[in-house]
């Protein structure tokens, strides 16, 4: 347990089953409370990550995502089932705060461009985001090239937040919401 | 043997199936396996099982109760399905057949001291390891019929095609090894309804 590369932070969800799809948002505020009512969530249940992936379905059309501190500052937003509620992401943050969308789908084969909005606007990323991953080596560490490309993802996301994935990133408590249909009309 | 899915739909689990057939007669002893709250029981009917229906809710609660000789049923009614963990650390065999929308979910079984699963592959053919528990009913299965497409077109929210093929075949597996298979007799009984609480954080 002790030896493991710190940048392989893909490997914990490898673990668990929960590479088929991925969706995680990274969002600058101090309370997980707070976003778990901005994102309009009908339902709720106290638990930690472990727990909440039984509810993990790829092909469900109901929005069920877990809400959680990720660090100080900043909250974290696991999508399990429906959309990700990505286009939310610019009303999460604190004023002028920053948000982080990465995702994965098996079936595309391949991770998404990373999602950046900063003070209310959505942006690209800043060049220098992948400065410290990139002279650390992290994209070299992982089973598979999907793998390798999330750990150099992970690991520019974990320099921002403060934390890098390991166990206790599954057992921080949190709080597992269902967005009702409707409560972000699409036009 | 009727068209197992049929059945199913008939009773309003097109949105879902999550059923579990555990090799025991003590059904108590598997609520409890399964983390139910032995003082939530309820003794109904399905129907009245099914007024709690709803897929991947919050809140878990499963209709347990015997099946055929030797073995005990729970058919989860709304939550995700149950953690079985605890049926393999008791040694017991089962098998667990999940849909969810138009998804099938391969096979999962355990026979008492690992798991494993049958699982699917195109077209409608369904595999498992060779000395695996299920691997002798699964060959009497051989050449699938497809059924009759229920509901056709660009939003398909119930299983078709193969992922209905191989349910039925899974079906048949769990009818052939309990010895049982769904029929009418089997959704009128009483059983009894109970809320599992979330397992504990581990």
């Amino acid at each position: 347990m002790t030896s493991r590369d710190r940048f392989d932070q893909w490997s914990y969800f490898e673990e668990r089953g929960l590479t088929d799809r991925f969706e995680c948002s990274w969002v600058e505020t101090p309370d997980h409370h707070a976003v778990v009512t901005s994102l309009r969530a009908e339902e709720t249940l106290a638990c930690d990550l472990n727990q909440a992936r039984r509810w993990h379905h790829s092909y469900s059309q109901e929005d069920v995502v877990w809400v959680a501190e990720q660090s100080l500052g900043w909250v974290r937003i696991f999508t399990l089932s429906g959309s990700s509620m990505w286009w939310a992401l610019d009303a999460l943050p604190q004023p002028g705060g920053r948000a982080f969308y990465l995702s994965y789908d098996e079936q595309l084969g391949e991770v998404s461009e990373p999602v950046y909005v900063n003070g209310g606007e959505w942006e690209d990323i800043p060049a220098d985001h992948w400065d410290r991953p990139r002279q650390e080596g992290a994209d070299l560490v992982g089973s598979s090239d999907i793998a390798q490309e999330m750990n150099f993802y992970l690991a520019a996301l974990a320099y921002t937040t403060g934390r890098f994935i390991d166990d206790t990133w599954f057992t921080t408590p949190g709080l597992l919401c269902r967005i009702p249909n409707g409560a972000w009309p699409r036009e | 043997m009727n068209d197992q899915w049929e059945l199913l739909r008939g009773a309003g689990m097109a949105r879902g199936f999550t059923g579990t057939w555990i090799e025991s007669d003590d059904t108590d002893a598997v609520a409890t396996l399964l983390g139910a709250d032995l003082t939530s029981r309820q003794d109904c009917d399905l129907a009245t099982a099914m007024t709690c229906y709803r897929p991947m809710a919050f809140t878990e609660r499963a209709w347990i109760g015997p099946h055929a000789d030797g073995w005990t049923h729970a058919l989860t009614i709304s939550g995700p399905p149950p953690v079985t963990t605890r049926l393999t650390d008791a040694g017991l065999r089962f098998l667990q057949i999940r849909t969810l929308d138009a998804y099938v979910y391969d096979l999962l079984y355990g026979d008492g001291v690992t798991t494993g699963w049958a699982t699917q592959r195109w077209y409608g053919e369904v595999i498992a390891e060779p000395s695996s528990m299920v691997e002798p009913y699964l060959r009497e299965v051989g050449c699938p019929e497809s059924p009759e497409v229920v509901r056709s077109g660009s939003w398909v929210v119930e299983p078709e095609h193969h992922g209905r093929v191989c349910l039925e075949t899974y079906l048949f597996l769990t009818g052939r090894m309990s010895g049982r298979f769904i029929d009418h007799q089997w959704l009128s009984e009483k059983r009894a309804l109970y809320t599992i609480p979330l397992p504990p954080a581990t």
